[in-house]
C-alpha cells in the first residue's frame, strides 16, 4: 500500500468522522495490508482532522478471537471526544453505537517515547485519576456483508467514539478495583455484569500495555488524556428511546440516553 | 495475586490473563470486529510474546 493509498485512506476516515457518517465497504487498495500500516495512517487521519487526541481506546479480544482476527496482541485508538453526564445522543447520528462499561484513567504526567520500558509502577503512578464510565464506541464502516477487514477498523480508530466519564474513583489506588462488580442497565434493568478482575485482570495493566506501545512506535501519550481501557461487561447493541447506565456500585457510576 | 494491583514481578502473568479473558465470543464483538481477510495469514495468536522485562 503506497503513501498516495495511505493518504487517500486517512482523508476518507477523515472525512466520514468530521460529518459523522459511514459507509458500506470499502476498495480492497484502501485496506491496509497489516496492523503497522493501520496504525501509520490512524496517525494520518489524527493530522488530516487537526482536531487534538483528547485519549485512547484499548481493546483486546480474548485468544480465540484473536486467532480468528489474525491478530496477535491488544488493539487500541484514538479518541477524539469526552463528555461527562447526563449526556443524549440522537441514535439515529450515531455510526453503529455500542456503549461499553469501561474505567477510564486520566493521565498526570506525559508517558513519551523512551528506550527503556515503562513499568507498571510508573504508569500507575502516572494516573492523576481513575473513573467509571462508558466508551460508545462507533465505526466508519456500516456492519453490513461489506465490512471491511480488521486493519481498515484499526486505521479508523479502532471504532472509536467517545468517553462519557464520571466522577473520579477516590483514593482509587486503596479501593478494590478488581473486584468490584460493574452493571450495564438498559432503560434501568441489569443486561450485562462483570469485574475488571474477570475481563482484563486490573485496568492498569492494559494501560501499562498502551503505554508501551505508544512509546515503541513513538507516539507517546500526554498529561491529561484520558484511556478507557476495555470493556468489563460485553456490548448490547443501542436503540432510540434507551437509557443506559454503567453501575459501579460505591465507585458511582454514569447514565447516557439514545433519543 | 488476583483483584491486587499489577506489580512488575507479576505483569507479565497478569498481561497473559488479561489477554485471555477479554470479552470474546459475544456476538456483536464478533459483528464488530469480524475476521479479517487472508491478508494478515500467518499472523498468529502469541500469548508468551507478553512483556517479561516491564
Amino acid at each position: 500500500m503506497d503513501q498516495s493509498a495511505q493518504l487517500g485512506l486517512a482523508r476518507l476516515l477523515a472525512t466520514l468522522r468530521r460529518e459523522g457518517r459511514q459507509q458500506s465497504g470499502l476498495d480492497a487498495s484502501l485496506v491496509p495490508p497489516d496492523k503497522a500500516t493501520a496504525y501509520r495512517v490512524a496517525r494520518m487521519v489524527e493530522e488530516e482532522l487537526g482536531w487534538p487526541v483528547l485519549g485512547w481506546k484499548i481493546a483486546a479480544p480474548k485468544e480465540e478471537m484473536q486467532r480468528q482476527l489474525r491478530t496477535d496482541s491488544p488493539i487500541y485508538g484514538r479518541v477524539y471526544a469526552t463528555a461527562t453526564p447526563p449526556l443524549s445522543v440522537e441514535r439515529a447520528r450515531q455510526c453503529s453505537p455500542i456503549p461499553e462499561v469501561e474505567y477510564q484513567a486520566v493521565l498526570g504526567i506525559d508517558l513519551p517515547p523512551r528506550e527503556r520500558p515503562y513499568s507498571v509502577e510508573e504508569v500507575g503512578d502516572a494516573v492523576a485519576s481513575l473513573h467509571p464510565g462508558l466508551e460508545l464506541a462507533e465505526c466508519r464502516f456500516v456492519h453490513d456483508a461489506q465490512f471491511p477487514p480488521l486493519p481498515a477498523v484499526l486505521a479508523d480508530g479502532s471504532g472509536s467514539g467517545t468517553i462519557l466519564y464520571g466522577p473520579p474513583i477516590e483514593d482509587w489506588r486503596r479501593r478494590d478495583i478488581a473486584g468490584q462488580e460493574a452493571v450495564l442497565l438498559c432503560n434501568g434493568v441489569p443486561r450485562r455484569r462483570g469485574t475488571a478482575g474477570a475481563a482484563l485482570d486490573h485496568p492498569l495493566v492494559p494501560l501499562t500495555w498502551l503505554a508501551n506501545e505508544l512509546s515503541r512506535t513513538g507516539v507517546g501519550m500526554k498529561a491529561g488524556q484520558i484511556i478507557s481501557t476495555g470493556t468489563l461487561t460485553g456490548m448490547l447493541a443501542p436503540k432510540a428511546g434507551e437509557t443506559y447506565t454503567a453501575d459501579f456500585g460505591p465507585f458511582g457510576g454514569v447514565t447516557m440516553t439514545y433519543t | 495475586m488476583a483483584g491486587s494491583p499489577p506489580t512488575s514481578e507479576n505483569y507479565a502473568i497478569r498481561y497473559a490473563r488479561w489477554a485471555d479473558h477479554f470479552i470474546g465470543g459475544d456476538p456483536l464483538m464478533m459483528r464488530y470486529y469480524p475476521p479479517v481477510s487472508a491478508t494478515l495469514e500467518g499472523v498468529i495468536v502469541r500469548l508468551d510474546v507478553a512483556p517479561r522485562s516491564v
